[in-house]
C-alpha cells in the first residue's frame, strides 16, 4: 500500500519528537528512516578522515594566527608613526626657541621708514651731504693757518706789513715784553 | 556536544579564541567529512572541501545568530560548496591522478606501508564507500542532500522542508524513496 502524504508527515513529525501515537505501520517507518544513517555513513575510512581532520587543523590554525601577525604589524607601524610626529614636534619646537623673535624692536632692518618721520631716502641722501659739505669747510679752515708759507716771493714789504698787523692786534699798546 | 556547551563554544570562537573554533572543527568535522565524501564520492576533493569550509567557519562564524540552529547554518555552507564544487566539475573534465587513486581513501603507497590496519579491510571499507558514492549520485540533487543533511548535518525534517521550501511529507517522502534507492544499489553490489 502506498504511503500518503498525510502518514509521512506525521511520520516527520513524530522523527521530529512531537509525541504523536503512530500506527505500527507508521512506526515501522520511523524505524527504517532512523536506521538510515548506518546506511548512509557506511564505508567511511576513518584513516582518510583522520588525514582530511588533520590537514584542516593545519589551515584553520595558519588562518587563526594571521590576523595576529597582521594586527603586530599594524601595532609597529603605529608605534613608528607616533615616534615620527613626536621626532617633528620636538625639532620644530627647538628651531623656534633658537631663532630670535621677529619683533620691530630687534631688528632694525624691519622698521618701516615712515616710522623714524622719513618718508623718503633720498631725503636721507640730501642731508647727509649737506653734514659732510659743512664738515669739509671746518677741515679746510682749521687747516689753513698751518699751511707752510713759500719762502719765495716772500718781499720786506710783505714782511713789513704783516708785523705792523701783528703790533696792531697786540693788546696793551702792542708793546712786547722781552 | 549539548546544545549549552555548544552555544559556549561558538561564542569563544566569535570572541576570537582559537581554542573555540578548534572545539568546532573537532565536534562537525567527521561529520562534514562524511556529507562532503557521500556528497563528491573523492577523498581528494573531501580534504580540499573539509580545509576551505574551517576557514570559512572562521572568517563567517560572525555571522551566526545564536537565535538560529548551529548545524543548518554550517551545512548550509557545506551545501553550497558542493554545488559549487559539482558545477565546476560539470564544467571541468575530470583528469586522471597518477599518485593516488581518486576514489580509494588514499594513495596506493598508503595501502602498502599500512601495519595498523590490514589492506584487505581498508580496501573493503574503500570499496562500500565508493560504491555508496556511486549509489548517492544516483539520486536527484535534491533528495542526495536532503538524505546528507539529514544524516549528516542532523537537520531536522521541518527544518529541511524550510530549506527547501516544500511540505514536510514531501520531504519525508523524499528522504524514504532515497534509502531505498541507496539500499537497491548496494545489495545489488554485494550480490555482484
Amino acid at each position: 500500500m502506498p504511503w500518503t502524504e498525510q502518514q509521512y508527515e506525521r511520520v516527520a513529525r513524530y522523527l521530529d519528537g512531537e509525541p504523536l501515537d503512530l500506527t505500527n505501520r507508521e512506526l515501522e517507518l520511523a524505524e527504517e528512516i532512523r536506521a538510515g544513517e548506518a546506511v548512509v555513513t557506511a564505508g567511511i575510512d576513518p584513516r582518510a578522515r583522520h588525514r582530511a581532520m588533520d590537514k584542516a587543523r593545519r589551515q584553520m590554525s595558519a588562518e587563526l594566527a594571521r590576523p595576529t601577525r597582521r594586527r603586530a604589524v599594524l601595532a609597529c607601524f603605529a608605534a613608528a608613526e607616533v615616534i615620527a610626529v613626536a621626532a617633528v614636534l620636538v625639532i620644530a619646537l627647538t628651531l623656534q626657541g633658537i631663532a630670535p623673535a621677529p619683533t620691530p624692536a630687534n631688528s632694525w632692518a624691519d622698521v618701516p621708514l615712515e616710522a623714524i618721520g622719513l618718508a623718503e631716502s633720498s631725503e636721507i641722501t640730501e642731508h647727509i651731504s649737506l653734514v659732510q659739505q659743512d664738515i669739509d669747510l671746518l677741515e679746510a679752515e682749521l687747516m689753513a693757518p698751518i699751511t707752510p708759507m713759500d719762502p719765495a716771493g716772500y718781499e720786506d714789504d710783505d714782511l713789513d706789513s704783516d708785523l705792523e698787523e701783528l703790533w696792531y692786534y697786540l693788546p696793551a699798546g702792542g708793546y712786547l715784553e722781552g | 556536544m549539548d546544545p549549552q556547551q555548544l552555544s559556549e563554544t561558538i561564542a569563544a570562537a566569535q570572541a576570537g579564541e582559537p581554542a573555540g573554533f578548534e572545539a568546532l572543527l573537532e565536534a562537525f568535522g567527521p561529520r562534514l567529512y562524511g556529507y562532503f565524501y557521500k556528497a563528491t564520492g573523492n577523498h581528494h576533493e573531501v580534504e580540499d572541501l573539509l580545509g576551505e569550509i574551517s576557514l570559512r567557519l572562521v572568517k563567517q562564524l560572525r555571522n551566526y545568530d545564536h537565535r538560529d540552529r548551529f548545524e543548518p547554518w554550517l551545512f548550509r555552507i557545506a551545501a553550497n560548496m558542493v554545488r559549487d564544487r559539482i558545477r565546476r566539475r560539470v564544467s571541468r573534465p575530470r583528469t586522471a591522478s597518477l599518485s593516488a587513486s581518486d576514489d580509494a581513501s588514499g594513495s596506493l603507497a598508503d595501502g602498502l606501508s599500512g601495519n595498523d590496519e590490514s589492506v584487505d579491510s581498508r580496501l573493503l571499507a574503500a570499496e562500500a564507500g565508493e560504491q555508496l558514492s556511486s549509489a548517492m549520485q544516483t539520486l536527484d540533487e535534491t533528495t542526495r542532500e536532503m538524505v546528507l543533511l539529514r544524516y549528516f548535518g542532523a537537520l531536522s525534517f521541518k527544518e529541511l522542508a524550510d530549506r527547501f521550501h516544500c511540505p514536510l511529507g514531501t520531504v519525508l517522502a523524499k528522504v524514504h524513496r532515497g534509502l531505498r534507492a541507496l539500499r537497491k544499489v548496494m545489495d545489488d553490489n554485494a550480490v555482484d
